[in-house]
């Protein structure tokens, strides 16, 4: 699609989102060093020449500077944990961009979110590999086993204060870019600010967790600590900061994403409760990606993204017949 | 041109490439989804399948066809099961890993859709050779796909091939996954789908074509008059009548015109065409300057182009004159009456006269209720809606278009065109209509040839109710059925009511 507005608007999009990605970036190498860069330059690099080599094969126009291959990339870097192969993201950004992005057109008509895709399809391939994760460098609740895969065993914290300023501050294992709920917060407010309409996805994807976790906890220490390690433990947060505002999928009205967000919150929680992996919010994603045109039909709306372009598209039309 | 006789070439083609059963047709996808997990067994299980389908398609084609439907599903699962039981005996003595890596997949084949498809689509409409050529083509290009998707999982997801581990130490079990061949799948049949878009751009639309007989059936009659291309570009003769023949010959277009006019017989075959003098034409009709489109004239079906025509057509006699002046009478009273044409006759000096309201309301109304059928292939003219031309180009028109002046019929032969100007028109009714008032608005077309006067009596046209405000058709004659080949002239002239 030709549309100036409409690529405009994703660029701008994605440069939030990676703005917002910084400083998870900086913690998780605060907490496990410079191998991180290395993951990430490895990620973003597979993801740009996948992009790269599908647009000449396909014969479509390269759209790299609408940011979403860098995206893609670093996103995958942040779910892994530090330590992981960089074949591992490779394989990851490959997936994503060969299979869950170009076949379809690219970003603006993916159904699927592409960084999801990827993650889910390392999650079968290697589970192995991607939920093991190196210890932290000081040492913290829950030094060798992430919260997640306590909170599918059963086990819990005590949630003292010491515990809670850890939980926030991140100093337990787990994905790279996803442990650190402080500074997860704080993008959550960089989003509501910048982009509010994206934060009412976020917004419904974390009342649906708050509500399921509080009505059905895993654990015995009360509906607080359920929910405090709930929406702490594995990439809750970072799910509903990264993947759930993704453009590409999201709905256009307010209240269509409200509803995108909460169904795609139920699904999590209930593969969190049922599901073979401790981590299951990509799955989730993508589930809700796959189903969302029958809400679609239903509430006839269609994806953001489009509906944007294709007005832009119409307006441009309108403009050129007006000049001629 | 298709092949008349079949080729195996054509059908390996086409039954392996162009309409893959698998990328193309979706048969037999479990077998390619969930059990091309290694090289070894894709090849043992396409191997087991060719030859089901092979006997299969032979056996349908020679007996089972005349069976009854509910039998020979039956009969293509026993066939399948003829050959899988006696396999899966061999392999458990030769080589009993590679069965149980196959596992129910072997004797799953005996109910594939492949089989049971291919025979029912297929080999119950074909002769025994043409079931065995599809049988062997459909099987190759089954194979091929089970064995390319055998590969590549196989490497990405095991990292090895043919059972030798591979040097890279690099797999992903994912792909061993039934979604894993789906995606492989995908991506094969986009890969496909767009070679033949490049190689067969006619054959884009595949399904459609997919059970088409590869011999040509009968090329289809039509009911209109051929000219062969390379007589299409000879001038042709247009058949010319002369004062002494006999009075009046039928022309269903217009029943005023055929009695207005003194259309008369044609004269022997023999006789020459008279010379008339272009410049007689020209004086009493200017020409516009604009000269009509004609489309240029296709294989069989065209007409002669009019700068040809016209430059080689004979010139008039002076009785055609008077012919002409009562033509254009007629054309003014059936404008006046119907209020459908307007008078849009050019002067002499060329200036078309305005519109009324009227003419124009009732030229718009006519365009929007006329029916718009398809257009037909052999017909190239097209329903020129100008009024006010003036006779000569209407009769030139007339001519170009259907070679014959007062001809009238739907001919189910090639005519040539020496034919054309020995065209006998006692053939055709004479008769004078009973009724001469004919109410023209009321003139319905149909494709038969017209038989006696009192045939068209009986074919009436049903009635059109007056909108608000229309006045009432003042007499309702009753139509009769015209040719369907001036149906184009009645619309363009806007006679068509």
């Amino acid at each position: 699609m030709k549309s100036v507005s409409g690529k405009k608007s994703n660029k701008n999009s994605y440069a939030d989102f990676l703005i917002m990605s910084v400083i998870p970036v900086i913690m998780a190498w605060y907490y496990n060093g410079a191998q991180v860069f290395k993951l990430l330059i490895v990620s973003v690099a597979s993801a740009v020449v996948c992009e790269t080599v599908m647009s000449l094969i396909l014969k479509v126009r390269l759209r790299l500077g609408d940011l979403n291959a860098v995206y893609i990339g670093v996103i995958m870097a942040l779910m892994l944990p530090a330590d992981a192969s960089p074949l591992l993201a490779a394989a990851g950004c490959a997936f994503a961009v060969i299979v869950a992005k170009m076949p379809f057109g690219g970003a603006l008509n993916s159904p699927f979110v592409p960084a999801a895709a990827g993650f889910a399809f390392l999650c079968l391939c290697k589970p192995e590999e991607v939920f093991k994760y190196p210890p932290v460098l000081t040492s913290a609740v829950g030094q060798s086993t992430s919260l997640a895969s306590m909170l599918a065993q059963g086990n819990s914290v005590r949630l003292n204060s010491i515990n809670f300023i850890n939980l926030m501050i991140g100093e337990f294992v787990g994905p790279m870019g996803a442990t650190c709920t402080a500074v997860l917060l704080c993008a959550l407010i960089y989003l509501i600010i910048r982009r509010p309409y994206s934060a009412i996805n976020a917004a419904g994807f974390l009342t649906a967790c708050a509500i399921m976790a509080v009505l059905f906890p895993r654990i015995r220490s009360g509906a607080l600590c359920s929910l405090v390690m709930e929406m702490c433990s594995g990439m809750l947060i970072f799910t509903a900061l990264f993947l759930v505002t993704d453009p590409c999928a999201s709905p256009n009205r307010p209240m269509n994403r409200l509803i995108y967000g909460l169904v795609a919150g139920v699904i999590c929680m209930l593969i969190r409760y049922f599901g073979k992996f401790e981590e299951s919010a990509c799955f989730a994603v993508i589930i809700t990606n796959a189903i969302w045109p029958l809400f679609e039909k239903f509430l006839n709306d269609k994806p953001y993204v489009r509906a944007q372009t294709k007005a832009a598209v119409r307006a441009e039309k309108s403009e050129v017949t007006e000049n001629a | 041109m298709p092949d008349k006789k079949p080729r195996f070439s054509t059908f390996l083609i086409r039954a392996s490439f162009v309409y893959n059963p698998v990328l193309i047709q979706a048969l037999g996808l479990c077998l390619v989804i969930a059990a091309t997990t290694s090289l070894k067994v894709s090849l043992l299980l396409s191997c087991e399948i060719s030859v089901t389908l092979i006997i299969a398609e032979a056996l349908t084609a020679l007996i089972i066809k005349n069976f009854p439907n509910w039998v020979r599903v039956t009969a293509y699962m026993l066939i399948g099961l003829t050959v899988a039981c006696p396999s899966m005996l061999l392999l458990e003595r030769v080589n009993e890993e590679l069965l149980t890596a196959a596992g129910v997949y072997l004797p799953l084949i005996s109910v594939n859709a492949l089989v049971a498809v291919r025979c029912e689509r297929y080999a119950t409409k074909h002769k025994v050779k043409e079931s065995l050529f599809d049988g062997v083509a459909s099987s190759v290009g089954f194979s091929l796909v089970m064995i390319i998707a055998g590969i590549i999982r196989e490497v990405i997801g095991s990292g090895t091939i043919w059972g030798k581990t591979l040097p890279w130490d690099a797999k992903m079990p994912g792909m061993l996954l039934p979604f894993g061949g789906l995606i492989v799948m995908g991506f094969m049949s986009a890969g496909l789908k767009s070679a033949i878009a490049k190689i067969f751009p006619h054959n884009s639309n595949v399904i459609k074509n997919m059970d088409k007989p590869i011999v040509p059936d009968k090329p289809p009659v039509t009911n209109t008059m051929r000219v062969p291309a390379a007589a299409a570009r000879e001038p042709v003769k247009v058949a010319r009548i002369s004062e002494e023949a006999a009075p009046k010959v039928y022309v269903p277009v217009a029943a005023e015109l055929r009695q207005e006019t003194a259309v008369r017989e044609e004269a022997p075959d023999e006789q020459p065409l008279p010379e008339v003098p272009e410049a007689d034409i020209r004086e009493e009709a200017p020409k516009n300057d604009a000269e009509p489109e004609v489309k240029k004239p296709g294989p069989e079906t065209e007409v002669p182009e009019t700068a040809d025509a016209q430059k080689t057509s004979e010139p008039r006699t002076e009785d055609t004159a008077d012919i002409k002046d009562k033509i254009e009478s007629f054309v003014k009273n059936i404008g006046r009456r119907n209020g459908n044409v307007s008078h849009n006759a050019p002067d002499e000096k060329g200036e078309a006269k305005e519109e009324t309201d009227k003419n124009k309301r009732d030229k718009n109304r006519a365009k929007k209720t006329a029916r718009k059928k398809p257009a037909r292939p052999d017909k190239p003219y097209k329903a020129d809606n100008e009024p006010g031309k003036n006779i000569s180009e209407l009769l030139d028109e007339m001519d170009r278009d259907y070679n014959v002046t007062a001809s009238a019929t739907s001919v189910e032969k090639e005519i040539t065109p020496d034919e054309i100007g020995r065209i006998d028109l006692n053939e055709l009714d004479q008769k004078p209509l009973p009724n001469p008032d004919v109410d023209l608005s009321k003139i319905r077309i149909g494709a038969d040839k017209p038989k006696s006067s009192e045939d068209y009596m009986k074919s009436f046209s049903p009635e059109k109710k007056p909108r608000d405000g229309e006045k009432e058709p003042a007499k309702e004659s009753k139509p009769y059925s015209v040719d369907s080949q001036f149906e184009e002239i009645l619309r363009k002239y806007h006679l068509d009511g």
